[in-house]
């Protein structure tokens, strides 16, 4: 049995430890903060970086500030007196797993996605062959990835694999005008440098499957054929992008899917198609890739991509389709690609001694409504058992998928959850050695932990240099500088 | 957030909201004001999170069909976001796009649940 089951359990208000600041644990803690009132509940969210909020900070496009806003939210939530911020403490390192699931009736995990996805084919360790990952967080000044350096001022042609929201995010990135877009932004210094030297023509985005079925929303795709006027041309429509019936039976689509074929019908007539063109981008649809082949003049550039054509498949008369090889081999020449096919998230090495079970297919924390499900229970199928006190949310607990908004949703029934359990009275107690004050102890020794007020100090330092070089916030780049800051 | 303005008088528009639970709220407002602002100067439960920018739909509302057709039809951007709405009715609106005006006097809006149902999540065994 799992040492975490089977314990005494609480009666007075819970106190909680949130591990993550992205927006699942933030909205986790503004639901459990606004739905219970109890003075004596402790809420401690535990960040590895000295800043907070995740992938609103290092994922969400420069360019889509009001994205942000949730932010707002979240620091008038850390007012509340029972709110305590560490930052710069990451779990499974800084401070066991093992200390927070002992020493708080409820522990959520809202750690997200740290990696990027492999596609695990001949010639993806090629230095051109980038992942979104480290992508946007080279040019959302992630400190783990500002030493990327993509050789943009020696490409023509970036191939983008796959078509989410932020493949369209990456080609507003590549062929946007600089000034325009980015340079007021709180896009990295180092990224609007670089962009400015950026010599790329022309961007491809690669889906498996086709138009009907990708991934992108309409407000983004939208956005990016608006860039027709200033010169990026939306290039290489053809109508056998769309399942032959498609125009005729359009009904029988979804709304989004029909306003999607709208905006292509827009614009790819005049006067959009008339704007001068300096740049473009283009879908490819139907394609899996198979191998990065390298340029012979340059080793840092590739020469092209080969992939798969597919087939799509409709097995009945509803989609979504699948697809089929076909055996045929196709290339596209590109010198830098882009593996824009999601993120992964990864277990903590402590979760097989804590028999907390990990979901690798599809990269999350198994759960039901936030509850983590004991590993025997899975296995078993039915009648789930969960650990006692331990729940999961955002994309921890589903995996990479989903936006702000569904954080959101999954925060509020996680937190239904966590605060149903404590009602009834299943919450285990905590040692006599509690929360906060447990933490407290054992992080004495560590002297640059970062509370919510240094962060705000690392922010002002933010804010005012971005007032200096005329953007909206210049954010510091490395650890030791923050730190350095936070600590003055 | 949330400022409203003090309605004049004698020109006091009525509002009401209906909660999940099913209870109703009644407020007068002034012309201008968004469902959005209302509803957040009231300590409703709408999130908003992108505070009435149109980019996240978090704001939800869905309008009683006696007053829908009122109401100016919503934009491009709007449609967009309300395609990413759950739970999305035929009388959904953004409740940051939608501002209270004389021929709304009276109007009526539902809160959606901002979760999804519980007990209700496939996963893989
Ligand atoms: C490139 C990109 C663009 C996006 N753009 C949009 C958009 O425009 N609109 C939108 O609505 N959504 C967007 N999203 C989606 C949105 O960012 C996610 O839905 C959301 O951030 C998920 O929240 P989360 O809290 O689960 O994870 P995250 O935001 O990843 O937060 C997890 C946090 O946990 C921390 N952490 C990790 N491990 C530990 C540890 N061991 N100890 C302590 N802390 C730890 C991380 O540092 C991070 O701060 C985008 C996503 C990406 C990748
Ligand atoms: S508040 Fe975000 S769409 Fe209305």
């Amino acid at each position: 049995f799992s040492p975490i089951t089977h314990r005494p359990l609480s009666t007075s208000a819970p106190s909680v430890a949130i591990v993550g600041s992205g927006p699942s644990g933030f909205y986790t803690a503004v639901k459990l903060l606004t739905t219970n009132n109890d003075a004596n509940m402790e809420i401690d969210m535990f960040e590895r970086l000295p800043v907070p909020y995740g992938l609103s900070r290092y994922g969400v496009a420069p360019d889509h500030p009001e994205v942000k806003n949730c932010q707002k939210r979240f620091d008038e939530i850390t007012e509340d007196p029972r709110f305590k911020f560490y930052g710069n403490v990451e779990i499974g390192k800084d401070l066991k797993l093992h200390h927070l699931v002992e020493n708080y009736n409820a522990v959520v995990l809202a750690y997200g996605c740290a990696d990027g996805s492999q596609l695990g084919i001949e010639g993806e360790d090629h230095p051109a062959v980038f992942n979104s990952k480290e992508f946007v967080g080279w040019y959302n000044g992630d400190p783990e990835h500002v030493g990327l350096d993509p050789p943009l001022e020696k490409a023509k042609t970036v191939t983008i694999i796959g078509n989410g929201n932020v493949s369209l995010d990456l080609v507003r990135v590549l062929l946007g005008p600089v000034d325009k877009l980015w340079s007021q932004t709180d896009m990295a210094q180092h990224a609007i440098s670089k962009l400015r030297k950026s010599t790329i023509e022309h961007v491809n985005i690669v889906g498996r499957r086709g138009f009907v079925e990708a991934a992108f929303t309409n407000k983004e795709f939208k956005e990016l054929l608006e860039m027709q006027k200033d010169g990026v041309a939306f290039t290489n429509w053809s109508e056998d992008m769309l399942p032959p019936t498609f125009r005729e039976f359009s009904k029988l689509f979804s709304r989004a899917v029909r306003r999607r074929l709208d905006l292509v019908d827009k614009y790819t007539a005049s006067p959009y198609s008339d704007y001068p063109k300096h740049k473009s981008w283009g879908f490819e649809f139907l394609k899996s890739p198979k191998k990065f082949v390298a340029s012979e003049s340059d080793p840092n550039l590739l020469k092209e991509t080969i992939f798969e054509k597919n087939k799509l498949v409709q097995t009945d008369a509803n989609y979504p389709v699948t697809i089929v090889g076909s055996g045929q081999l196709v290339s596209l020449e590109n010198e830098i690609v882009i593996n824009s096919t999601g993120y992964r998230g990864r277990p903590f090495e402590e979760f097989e001694k804590l028999n907390i079970p990990w979901d690798s297919s599809k990269s999350r924390i198994p759960n039901l409504d936030g509850r983590v499900l004991s590993t025997g229970s899975i296995a078993k199928g039915e009648n789930y058992e969960f650990i006692q006190g331990l729940y999961t949310t955002g994309w921890a607990g589903t995996g990479p998928k989903g936006n702000i908004n569904t954080s959101l949703m999954e925060a509020n029934v996680t937190s239904t959850s966590l605060l149903d359990d404590f009602e009834k009275g299943i919450l285990p107690a905590r040692k006599s050695f509690q929360g906060r004050k447990a933490t407290d102890f054992y992080l004495q020794k560590k002297p640059d932990v970062v509370t919510w007020d240094m962060w705000k100090a690392i922010e002002s330092a933010e804010n005012e240099l971005g007032k200096m070089n005329n953007k909206l916030r210049e954010k510091i780049v490395d650890v030791d500088s923050m730190i350095d800051i936070a600590t003055k | 957030h949330g400022h409203l303005k003090k309605p004049n008088p004698g020109e006091e528009l009525k509002i009401t909201f209906i909660s999940k639970d099913g209870s109703q709220s009644s407020y007068e407002v002034a012309e201008g004001d968004s469902l959005l602002d209302i509803a957040q100067a009231n300590h409703l439960d709408m999130e908003g999170a992108c505070g009435g920018s149109c980019a996240c739909s978090t704001c939800h509302i869905i309008v009683d069909p006696a007053y829908y057709d009122s109401i100016p039809e919503p934009s491009d951007d709007e449609n967009d976001m309300l395609d990413l709405a759950f739970g999305l009715t035929e009388t959904s609106r953004l409740g940051c796009q939608v501002f209270m005006a004389k021929e709304l006097d009276g109007l009526r809006v539902a809160l959606p649940a901002m979760t999804r149902n519980l007990q209700s999540r496939d996963f893989n065994k």
